[in-house]
């Protein structure tokens, strides 16, 4: 007579039948057995697993500017609201460069936490910008001819940065293969384990822009930024450059931040399953608490230029000088540089094939 | 005194001959069998003059065998025994080849023993017997051995200058060689010009907060890995064949280790 448990098998899920003679658990489904104390302490561990990741943020209050602080300049074009210290005049959008910009009363916006000030110079900028076209082999060289550099745009772009400590719980199905051989057979033994591992880690400022019209790939590429440089907002920080107001909000962007800090969470755990020859993760769970929001502005260079009827948007990291965009492409140099490739690689091949 | 004065030369002498390896080389034996009696006189002396440049050349034994029948024995069978019976070979270890010709069954081999396992491996008896074939269709039989020979001397030739035995890619077809030489570029200019073009965007997301991972924050709280289940599968092995880097080989009906191979023309 066996007992009927409300266990399942960590191995295929089926339910567990306690076993008398042996006093331990048994899947009559894939034949596992296990005793009763493990099997309590992984269903207590995975206990909720598949369900729904948590994260708790604080709300962002924030700290509205005060009059006078600054100047709103709106694009009509692309809605853009560019902010400035009174004294700096905007010529243009920095987003998509239309001349025409209208001043405007400031609303809804909130006055920075922090801010990194810009350590690459105009000149900096410039000259970072030509570096990163030179190694370009596929680059029409009229591009280059044609760049107008000058027109490069010191931006600061709103960026919520979030704090936050998560706790992860990950199950994986894992195997062992060992090979060894006799006089007359090869032998494969194939063990399989179910992993279980709970873990956690701090987070300090995830960056994730706050501007609809700032992309959000080419945001996430000029990182990472340099916090040592993060000090408290000035207006002075303003002067000479322009900032963007954010339109995209805390509870909006920490959707993107939610998602950064589960996957460095499942790859932190991840790496502590080993010993094994294969690895298979089957769930994970994040929990996110203590999150804490800040607003920053942080400096961008900013290039637009229109080639052949295509904008294209570069960006520079105006701390640490990283630059990010995608360079048009010349049909006729990829063919030439495929041509000459081929032709090389077919004489070398053609003379170790029929010559030596 | 005189004799006290030889003797230790005499030993010192008897020492290094005892050192030699010990040559089987039998000059008296017959070099070219023909038992079908098809092979002229001038075509049987050209032959062992090939056979006695072979010898002399690698120092290794060289006989050649037309037959009528195999007498039911297989032609490898038929050649290892011929060979170590016929009291063939150079050396302590016989070095050698047979080549065999039944012109009955129509079959060809050619049986390497000694260090010709080693200078002649697998894919180059099949060179060699690739050489035969055209003579041996015309039952061109003589001017079948002479190529079989020739083609051995090339591959051991090859083998003693250092340069290793004949590839499989060195006798692709010129048809192969042409594929190659047309599609490697391709993929060699393709992949080159991909990467310039996946240099020209460095636009990339970042799908992992890493960066911004608190140094030394994380902390492994639990852990678990539980044993479900041992399964052990078995499989035959390949029947082993001696290769060593020669040829592989097999042992003759006297117990002596042969290599070789043949067909059917």
């Amino acid at each position: 007579m066996s007992d009927i448990r409300n266990h399942k098998c960590p191995g295929c899920g089926s339910p567990l039948r306690f076993e008398p003679e042996t006093q331990m658990l048994v899947c009559d489904a894939c034949g596992s057995h296990f005793d009763t104390g493990t099997v309590s302490e992984y269903d207590d561990a995975t206990d909720g697993i598949d369900g729904e990741d948590e994260s708790s943020w604080e709300s962002y209050g924030g700290t509205p500017w005060s009059d006078g602080d600054v100047r709103v300049h709106i694009c009509p074009s692309c809605g853009a609201e560019i902010v400035t210290e009174p004294t700096t005049a905007v010529t243009k959008c920095p987003y998509c460069d239309n001349v025409t910009v209208i001043e405007g009363s400031i609303s809804g916006a909130l006055r920075p936490d922090c801010v990194i000030p810009f350590r690459v110079s105009a000149e900096d900028a410039k000259r970072l910008m030509s570096e990163y076209c030179r190694k370009k082999p596929l680059l029409p060289r009229r591009f280059v001819e044609e760049l107008h550099l000058e027109e490069t745009q010191g931006l600061y772009i709103p960026f919520w940065l979030f704090d936050c400590s998560a706790e992860g719980r990950a199950t994986y199905l894992a195997e062992k293969v060992r090979h060894w051989s006799d006089r007359n057979y090869n032998y494969t033994e194939t063990t399989r384990y179910r992993v279980f591992r709970r873990g956690g880690m701090a987070f300090s400022k995830i960056p994730a822009d706050g501007s609809r019209k700032a992309d959000d790939t080419m945001m996430e590429s000029i990182e990472p930024f340099d916090y040592s440089d993060l000090t408290e907002f000035g207006t002075g920080y303003l002067s000479g450059f322009v900032a963007d107001k954010y339109d995209v909000s805390a509870d909006e962007s920490k959707v993107r931040a939610d998602a950064r800090v589960k996957r460095s969470i499942d790859a932190a755990l991840l790496a502590t399953v080993i010993g094994y020859s294969s690895v298979i993760p089957t769930g994970s769970s994040v929990k996110i608490r203590d999150g804490k929001v800040q607003y920053a502005m942080l400096p961008v260079w900013l290039l637009h230029y229109n080639y052949r009827g295509k904008r294209y948007t570069y960006a520079i990291n105006g701390q640490t000088g990283r630059v990010v965009g995608k360079l048009p492409v010349s049909p006729g140099r990829a063919a030439a540089w495929f041509g000459g490739i081929y032709a090389a690689a077919a004489a070398l091949i053609a003379a170790v094939l029929f010559l030596l | 005194m005189k004799l006290k004065f030889i003797l230790p030369f005499a030993v010192l002498l008897s020492a290094l001959l005892m050192l030699l390896p010990t040559s089987a080389y039998d000059s008296s034996l017959p070099r070219v069998v023909d038992k079908t009696r098809t092979l002229s006189e001038y075509e049987i002396g050209v032959l062992n003059d090939m056979s006695e440049d072979f010898r002399r050349e690698y120092s290794m034994d060289c006989v050649i065998m037309l037959i009528s029948s195999l007498g039911g024995k297989s032609a490898m069978a038929y050649a290892d025994d011929a060979y170590d019976e016929g009291g063939y070979g150079m050396g302590s270890d016989n070095s050698g080849i047979l080549i065999l010709i039944s012109v009955g069954d129509r079959e060809v081999y050619i049986s390497t023993c000694g260090k010709a396992i080693e200078k002649i491996d697998d894919y180059e008896i099949e060179l060699i017997l690739d050489d035969m074939m055209g003579s041996l269709s015309k039952s061109e039989w003589a001017d079948a051995f002479s190529h079989g020979i020739f083609a051995a001397g090339e591959m051991i030739e090859r083998q003693n200058s250092g340069g290793g035995s004949v590839s499989r890619d060195d006798s692709s077809s010129t048809g192969n060689r042409l594929l190659i030489t047309f599609l490697a570029p391709a993929v060699i200019a393709g992949i080159s010009v991909g990467v310039m073009y996946y240099m020209m965007n460095n636009a990339r997301g970042k799908y992992s907060a890493a960066d911004y991972a608190v140094r030394g924050s994380f902390a492994l709280t639990g852990a678990l890995d539980i044993f479900l289940s041992r399964h052990v599968s078995k499989t035959p092995r390949a029947s082993e064949s001696s290769g060593g880097g020669g040829g592989s080989s097999h042992t003759s009906s006297g117990g002596v280790s042969h290599g070789g191979g043949g067909r059917s023309f």
